[in-house]
């Protein structure tokens, strides 16, 4: 029989399965410590990948809806992609709640990434586009923030 | 001071990084075993909703490549698309081969999904795609099968 640090390396599903069982039983001694507060770090990290990377893609939202004001109907699909990646955020938020102190790092870390991205969707020149992020935190987040230049 | 079970349903970021640390210092009495199996439990069931993912778009692909033979020709994205699908699938059962007993009950269970999908991508009648899977496990894995009529 293999150990669970065995199992680990050889069959993730299985592993998965018989951690859980063990963790229920309480039998600690036969866990592989590392491995299993490693895949629980890694759920954590998977939030926080996932707030940062609906961050840029909403900032990259904001800047071509305040740079290229002919795409600001609403329905637009400008419109509905800030609406939904704010609510995606709001929801991790409040599912992590200190995930939260993260935000203002994450959105200077991301800007240069959001303003390409912004400036290559619109096809306006780069210095079209702030250099450092011209919002803070809580108005990225506010879902009546609609920046109009 | 929260308790691990407390911190759990408070803040889910929190809760990856203190119980990570409480398993490295093997402090199990302090953690919440159930919430920790359920978290573990449920890394295995998605690696597992991946692969019935995975193999749904495969057969809706290797439909569409035997019924719609027109397609092949401007097919290459048809071909890469099945390409990338048994790659990721291999890779899902390289990391946990026990899930390979679970690929023939996922066939089957995905297969109406993937039948319906061809339906509506190619806009073939329904009925031109048989209603239960025509090929077997092996052959939707097998990097070189490429049904023609």
């Amino acid at each position: 029989m293999s150990t669970n640090a065995e199992l680990y390396a050889q069959d993730f599903f299985a592993w998965t399965q018989t951690t859980a069982a063990l963790t229920r039983a309480g039998k600690w001694y036969d866990l592989a410590p590392e491995a299993l507060a490693e895949e629980v770090e890694s759920l954590g990290a998977r939030d926080h990948r996932e707030l940062r990377r609906r961050l840029q893609r909403l900032v990259t939202h904001l800047l071509k809806w305040q740079y290229q004001p002919s795409g600001r109907q609403t329905g637009h699909s400008w419109w509905s992609t800030i609406r939904t990646q704010r609510q995606e955020i709001i929801d991790l938020l409040e599912q992590s709640p200190s995930l939260r102190r993260t935000v203002p790092d994450a959105l200077s870390a991301r800007y240069a990434l959001a303003r390409e991205h912004a400036s290559a969707q619109t096809r306006l020149p780069l210095a079209t586009f702030p250099e450092t992020c011209p919002w803070t935190a809580e108005q990225v987040l506010d879902t009546d923030f609609w920046p109009e230049g | 001071m929260r308790t691990n079970a407390e911190l759990y349903e408070q803040d889910f970021f929190a809760w990856t990084q203190t119980t990570a640390a409480l398993i490295r210092a093997g402090k199990w009495d302090d953690l919440g075993p159930e919430a920790l199996a359920e978290e573990v439990e449920s890394l295995g069931i998605s690696q597992k909703h991946a692969l019935g993912s995975h193999l749904r778009n495969l057969v809706m692909h290797l439909l569409k490549w035997h019924y719609q033979p027109g397609g092949r020709q401007t097919g290459y994205s048809w071909r890469s698309s099945i390409d990338n699908a048994r790659d990721e699938i291999a890779m899902i059962l390289e990391d946990s081969p026990s899930l390979w007993r679970e690929v023939s009950g996922l066939l089957v269970r995905r297969y109406p999904a993937a039948r319906r999908l061809a339906h509506d991508e190619t806009g073939l009648p329904l009925s031109t795609f048989p209603e239960t899977c025509p090929w077997t496990a092996e052959q939707v894995l097998d990097a070189d099968f490429w049904p023609e009529e």
